[in-house]
């Protein structure tokens, strides 16, 4: 029972830590430091790939792959012999 | 300003499909796709050195397999990874460097100068394949083996010098375009003679005994260093020469099918320096009936 009522605080007792304690005047320029601080949050994009990034992947992707497999399979490529 | 762009899972997967590591790039991951891509590359140098210098001909077949098979892991793991992470990365805020220009940096020099010179490196410095067209080496290198080569062989610094009985890979001298495949039997200084079928190095026959022979065809075993190997007579052999010393810087080589070999006998030394790599262990072999399965593996010597 007492630990369930320390946390909790009458309306008296709160009147009377509102009297003791004034008001705390907000910092200088708090007003503009907000706003720059909500212009500064990031937007929201939903972008997805465009076809021009998927062709750039596709068309990358053939000689990237083909140099992938070739480093893989550096041991195995077999050169002729005359 | 900062910008929330969700990643797309099929872009980054398909970005570590194209370059180990690069759909981490795009998840925003640097220190991880550095990571994947370090570990797709720098898995193999050291297994294939390994390989070259330490190991014994025998087991180049069996770790080559093993390094393509981590490659391939790493490779996929970077794939799944990659999916993976854009797949919970809904609030992803972009980062400064991620512009199309990063990107295209990135990928233009590990694809067209690091991944291409390491794999330029492995060819001409440790292992290459090479495949033999012709009969000239039978019956120890038969026409359609492909065999790996050590190329850390023969320079300044290398595990291995060019010594009698290797069976080594040069530059044709009348055709520096081409390689041939012959066995050394001389060194610089070296004084060779062939008489019938017995060749003579410093006065000292290298045929040990016949091992088989038909109507067409003679088998006789030689020794030429600590290499044991077999040499093949067809028909009436012909190619008799008389005693020749090998000039300093050069060595001399002939085929194993002696009669139907151009080698030594034929072009004269070859040059230490036009020795490019010592043939070790066939890992495929095909003929015109089909594949050899016997030879699969089989070390040369």
């Amino acid at each position: 029972m007492n630990k369930q009522n320390r946390g909790t605080i009458t309306d008296s007792e709160l009147d009377e830590l509102l009297h003791i304690n004034a008001s705390v005047s907000p910092p200088e320029h708090f007003t503009q430091q907000v706003m720059k601080s909500i212009n500064a949050l990031p937007q929201t994009i939903l972008n997805r790939p465009t076809w021009l990034q998927w062709l750039a992947l596709t068309l990358g992707g053939i000689p990237a792959i083909i140099q992938t497999l070739a480093f893989i399979f550096s041991a195995w490529h077999v050169a002729a012999i005359g | 300003m900062n910008h929330i762009s969700p990643r797309h899972p099929l872009m980054a997967a398909g970005m570590s499909l194209i370059l180990p590591g690069f759909g981490q790039l795009y998840n925003g991951m640097v220190n991880r796709g550095l990571l994947v891509f370090m570990a797709f590359t720098l898995v193999t140098l050291p297994l294939v050195l390994w390989v070259t210098f330490s190991l014994p001909a025998s087991m180049m077949l069996p770790l080559l397999t093993i390094t393509v098979i981590v490659n391939a892991g790493i490779w996929i793991y970077g794939i799944v990874d990659a999916w993976k992470i854009a797949k919970i990365n809904e609030d992803y805020i972009l980062r400064d460097w991620q512009i199309p220009a990063v990107y295209l940096l990135i990928f233009l020099s590990a694809i067209f100068y690091f991944v291409p010179s390491m794999s330029q490196y492995m060819r001409t410095n440790l292992i290459e394949s090479f495949s033999v067209p012709s009969l000239a080496m039978t019956p120890s290198v038969l026409q359609g083996d492909i065999v790996f080569a050590n190329k850390n062989y023969n320079c300044v610094g290398c595990a291995q010098a060019a010594k009698r009985g290797d069976i080594a890979i040069f530059i044709n001298p009348n055709n520096r375009t081409q390689y041939h495949i012959k066995r050394i039997v001389g060194l610089p200084g070296d004084r060779i003679r062939m008489e019938g079928h017995e060749l003579i190095v410093n006065s000292v026959s290298l045929s040990k005994s016949e091992v088989n022979k038909t109507s067409e065809t003679t088998i006789v075993s030689e020794k030429a260093g600590n290499a044991e190997y077999q040499v093949q007579y067809t028909g009436k052999y012909n190619r008799s020469f008389e005693e020749i010393t090998v000039p300093n810087g050069e060595v001399f080589v002939i085929g194993d099918n002696r009669n139907n070999s151009k080698d030594s006998r034929h072009f004269g030394t070859v040059p230490l320096q036009d020795l490019v790599g010592k043939a070790s262990q066939v890992w495929m072999s095909r003929s015109e009936e089909g594949f050899r399965w016997d030879r699969f593996g089989l070390v040369v010597k």
